[in-house]
């Protein structure tokens, strides 16, 4: 049962099942044993046998995807490579991908049995898609894709405050020797002025606080730009534990048992412990409407009608302005042989929405039943007239399911997460990020004061404000940033730092961001490899540039 | 060139004879000061003459002779007094009197020229313009003094390392090539940007035969000698190919480069050489820069001579030693360094870094957690779905391949706790939490789902 250590779940009490569905459910269960037993038998038409009957019995149940079956055969078709069994291992491969095509798992065993073959194979990074078709895979993506935006302006800005002292802190230590000399020997004036630049280093998250007690120093000797940039990373420290925090939230309910059984559902995947995790839900929000609505329809979609009528009703006692609601109850007395009260549940559909095209044609099935077919008549042409092709498609789709579920119920899924967000919350130990914001507008505070009191050094390439000696070739190509704070430009400086900081603080974020829960993935130091060949890159592209731009002297001086 | 004028705040007066020089400028530079005017006349881009508004010929001249012992404070007075009686300039008298030769008197408007373009050098602020103009004034028999050798010899007299961007080298200092990235490119942008000014014709070849001489063992005087340039252009090339990286200076095995004296600027070795103890005795003033001591043309006996003043103490050693320039530089990379050890082993701190934020990792972590868990679960549920059980370590996960090495390890570091029974698994991560997970439910997995549906069944009642 996928679901988050924190969270304290209920006793989940499963979804109820009638015995014609667990019939089916334990029915996937020894098709999975006989498809492996076809597989092992390496016998083709047994697993196609199994696996047709697997997709059936699913589809049945109104779910078409089998992820867990899928990761299996997946799983056992890396197995067969690693043992030589390469026709047993496509033919797992074949059944991985049909019993699941939204999965990435299947493509990432595929480049794994490729690679046992000793051939070379996109098909992982071809599965990267599949990113986009998980709303989960989606969410941990952006949020690790925000933090490691978030660490590389971070990092940026540590090394711009870094690469600012280097240029123009010969100022702020030669500032600080100045007072000091006049009243003690020099050994002392070194001491005492690595002392006062460096103290902060004995606090608590010294190099942190070293950071931005030297963007206060450095402020009087910056320009402007360079005070905008300074100010930035002061903010953005401050920011930065809020914004965390947001994502922290988001991505704590996305990853909650509850979000997973609703995603598992909308997506139509049948995982083996979905009725489970559905209970899970019921028990963190049984009283809520959503929750109900969208049970109903689940039990809709297995065809347990009695228990979906309940659900129903329940829903309706809540929000009898629920068209879709009073639209299922028809639907499950329909199924229950009950015509009359299916139409006059259909007839308060229309009531709540005059305009609900499944509706009339419900009701038009319902009054053929009762063969009254002049008002069944009647109440299609409605239907045409509202949406005409649908109800053609509708009219196709009848001779099997005679009546029409919306199922909008799965479409409360925003609803149902910003319900467990709340309920969660309620109980779970808030962390004090509130204790960010004094800091960051402190940060920001400091910087305004500093900024009216300390006038800015005019931007210019011609002002050198000490006689340090500019940095070789070599320096200027492989440190960033710093030939263009040297020529006062500061947001190019800026810019200079992203790319490498970036691919630096890819690695790291790895290691620090919410993990992709993926399975058989080919590479896991993928992120090592790209910041090494991105910072070869990178480093080559700046040689070559450095290379063919003119020799830049200043006339007046090196820069 | 028309146009050439405005404040040295904005353009350093060291460029603008830069680019007088590389235009073969002929005209007069005029820049104002606050408290003076003083006029450089330029010829072909060389410096012939120059004159101050606060200051005349026969003062700066006279203070040039007097500080030199070749004249007597008491003789100029005197050929003052007649210059402003209508006697004649006073230059003229004093080669009509014998005072000094013609060459001496050349020397000494020469320097007298050099003293005030050197003066000028060393404003902060003021304006300038240059009137362009064909004609230009100055005494027959001067040597036009090249513009690098204003430079060169003004940043060492100043011991100022702000008029070129760094102090030039000296003629003992040994250069090395640094890397040749692509030589003949940087040579030719170096020829571009730097050599007109420096009055070449052929910038590019010059550049060259002083770079194929570099070879880490000879030095700049000797350079200069191979190239057949002077030293003062020679020096001021290789500042500025070491600007460019092209060259570095070899420390170490190199003695600190003796640099001249305060106001003691030696001509060149093609000029006349200084040779009089008086000269490093030569009064601090710019503008009283030492001649080299000619012998006077007179038979007569020469004049009473001016007591020298007591020579001044160089500039560097009256200043008190300051931080080294490397220092802030090595602040930075300790900054760079601590920050990394700081948050390499826990990457997180980038963004949660101080005290107050601990419940917040906590939390976070917990979250990190809870995506860590899925991945095993779902690992330990695939495995047990292919052989019927769980498996007995996490490594047993890694083997098969459905976990990542990393999958084995918690949110913080530290490799998850596992345990296994017949029908579930424990993970215990190392910051305490933890979950427990079972086949219970799981219809894929549960053999006695399968037993409990068949229970389940509705009998089937046969009626007869």
């Amino acid at each position: 049962m996928a679901g988050v250590a924190a969270e304290a779940p209920p006793e989940p009490g499963e979804l109820e099942l009638t015995p014609q569905v667990r019939s089916e459910l334990a029915g996937l269960q020894e098709s999975w044993l006989d498809w492996l037993s076809a597989l092992y038998q390496e016998d083709a038409e047994g697993t196609d046998l199994a696996l047709a009957e697997m997709q059936s019995g699913a589809a049945r149940m109104g779910l078409r995807r089998l992820p867990d079956l899928s990761l299996g055969a997946a799983a056992r078709a890396v197995g067969a490579a690693d043992e030589g069994v390469l026709e047993q291992a496509e033919l797992a491969l074949a059944a991985a991908e049909r019993l699941d095509p939204g999965l990435a798992e299947p493509e990432f065993a595929r480049a794994l049995v490729a690679r046992a073959r000793g051939e070379r194979s996109l098909a992982a990074l071809v599965a990267l898609r599949h990113i986009v078709g998980s709303s989960l895979l989606t969410r941990l993506t952006l949020a690790n894709f925000g933090l490691w935006m978030l660490a590389t302006l971070l990092v940026a800005g540590v090394v711009f405050v870094a690469v600012i002292m280097a240029t123009r802190g010969q100022q702020l230590v030669a500032r600080l020797f100045g007072w000091l000399d006049p009243h003690m020997p020099s050994w002392a004036c070194y001491i005492l002025t690595l002392l006062l630049l460096l103290w902060p280093l004995l606090l608590p998250a010294g190099p942190m606080v070293l950071i931005v007690y030297w963007a206060i120093l450095l402020w009087g000797h910056g320009a402007r730009f360079e005070r905008w940039v300074l100010a930035g990373l002061l903010l953005l420290l401050g920011l930065a534990p809020l914004l965390v925090n947001e994502q922290r939230k988001r991505l704590g309910v996305s990853l909650s048992t509850a979000a997973l059984a609703i995603e598992d559902v909308r997506a139509g995947r049948l995982s083996g412990t979905l009725f489970g995790d559905l209970g899970v839900l019921r028990a963190i929000l049984p009283e809520s409407p959503s929750v109900r609505h969208l049970l109903a329809d689940v039990q809709v979609m297995l065809g347990q009608w009695p228990l979906a009528r309940d659900l129903y009703m329940q829903v309706l006692d809540e929000e009898p302005e629920n068209s879709a609601a009073w639209l299922g109850a028809g639907v499950s007395f329909f199924h229950l042989g009950d015509f009359e009260r299916a139409i006059g549940l259909l007839q308060q559909a229309l009531v709540a929405d005059p305009g609900n095209a499944a509706a009339h044609f419900n009701l038009s099935q319902a009054y053929s039943e009762l063969l009254r077919f002049d008002e069944s008549a009647r109440a299609l042409r409605d239907a045409q007239r509202l949406a005409p092709q649908t109800v053609s498609r509708w009219i196709r789709e009848a001779a099997e399911s005679r009546v029409i579920a919306t199922g909008e119920g799965l479409e409360r899924t925003a609803q149902i997460r910003r319900q467990i967000g709340a309920a969660w919350r309620s109980g779970e130990v808030k962390p004090s990020w509130y204790l960010s914001l004094p800091p960051a507008v402190l940060f920001v505070a400091i910087a305004m004061v500093l900024h009216l009191l300390v006038p800015a050094k005019k931007s210019s390439a011609r002002d050198q404000p000490d006689a340090v000696p500019a940095p070789n070739r070599w320096a200027r190509t492989f440190l960033p940033g710093y030939a263009e704070v040297e020529a006062r430009r500061p947001v190019a400086a800026f810019a200079a730092l992203l790319v490498p900081c970036a691919l630096v603080a890819l690695p790291l974020v790895v290691r620090s961001a919410f993990r992709l829960p993926w399975l058989l993935v080919p590479a896991s130091q993928l992120s090592w490899w790209v910041t090494g060949v991105g910072l070869v890159l990178w480093a080559l592209v700046r040689f070559l540039r450095q290379k063919r731009r003119p020799v830049r002297i200043s006339m007046a001086g090196a820069k | 060139m028309d146009n050439l004028e405005g404040r040295i705040e904005e353009r350093r007066l060291s460029e603008v004879l830069l680019l007088l020089a590389r235009q073969r400028g002929r005209g007069i530079l005029t820049v104002q000061g606050d408290q003076e005017i003083i006029g450089l006349s330029i010829l072909d881009g060389q410096l012939v003459s120059a004159d101050a508004l606060n200051q005349s010929l026969e003062e700066g001249l006279g203070r040039i002779l007097t500080g030199s012992g070749l004249v007597s404070a008491e003789v100029l007075a005197n050929l003052g007094a007649e210059h402003h009686a209508g006697g004649g300039r006073v230059v003229d008298l004093l080669l009509e009197r014998n005072y000094i030769g013609r060459d001496t008197l050349n020397a000494a408007l020469r320097d007298h020229a050099y003293g005030l373009c050197v003066q000028v050098l060393g404003w902060k602020r003021g304006e300038y313009k240059f009137y362009r103009g064909d004609e230009v004034a100055f005494e027959e028999g001067v040597a036009p003094i090249p513009i690098e050798e204003v430079l060169v010899r003004a940043a060492d007299e100043l011991a100022s390392a702000e008029l070129l961007g760094a102090l030039p080298p000296s003629t003992e200092e040994v250069f090395e090539q640094v890397d040749l990235l692509d030589a003949s490119m940087a040579a030719e942008t170096l020829g571009e940007l730097l050599s007109p000014g420096l009055t070449s014709t052929e910038p590019g070849e010059e550049i060259h035969s002083l770079l194929d001489r570099v070879d880490g063992s000879r030095t700049v005087g000797l350079l200069a000698r191979d190239a057949g340039m002077s030293d003062h252009r020679a020096r001021l090339l290789l500042l500025r190919m070491e600007q460019a990286d092209l060259l570095r200076r070899r420390q170490g095995d190199v003695p600190p480069s003796p640099r001249r004296p305060a106001f003691s600027a030696a001509p060149p070795a093609d000029e006349a050489k200084p040779s009089s103890p008086a000269l490093a005795a030569a009064p601090p003033s710019p503008v009283t820069v030492p001649l080299p001591v000619i012998e006077p043309q007179s038979e007569e006996p020469p004049p009473p001579v001016a007591k020298p003043a007591p020579a001044p103490l160089p500039i560097r050693e009256r200043q008190r030693i300051g931080p080294p320039p490397w220092l802030a530089r090595l602040l930075a990379a300790g900054l760079l360094v601590a920050a990394a050890v700081y948050c390499l082993p826990a990457p997180w701190r980038i963004y949660l870094p101080f005290p107050w934020h601990a419940d917040l990792r906590q939390a976070f972590d917990t979250e990190r957690q809870a995506g860590i868990f899925l991945q095993v679960d779902r690992a330990a549920r695939t495995f047990f779905l292919l052989e019927g059980r769980f498996p007995e370590s996490l490594a047993e996960l890694e083997q098969v391949g459905l976990l990542p090495r990393r999958g084995l390890f918690a949110a913080r570091g530290g490799e998850l706790g596992y345990s296994a029974t017949a029908t579930s698994f424990s993970l215990q991560a190392p910051a305490g939490a933890s979950r427990t997970e079972g086949i219970g439910g799981n219809f894929l997995l549960d053999p006695e789902f399968q037993a409990r549906a068949a229970r389940e069944e509705p009998p089937l009642v046969l009626l007869d």
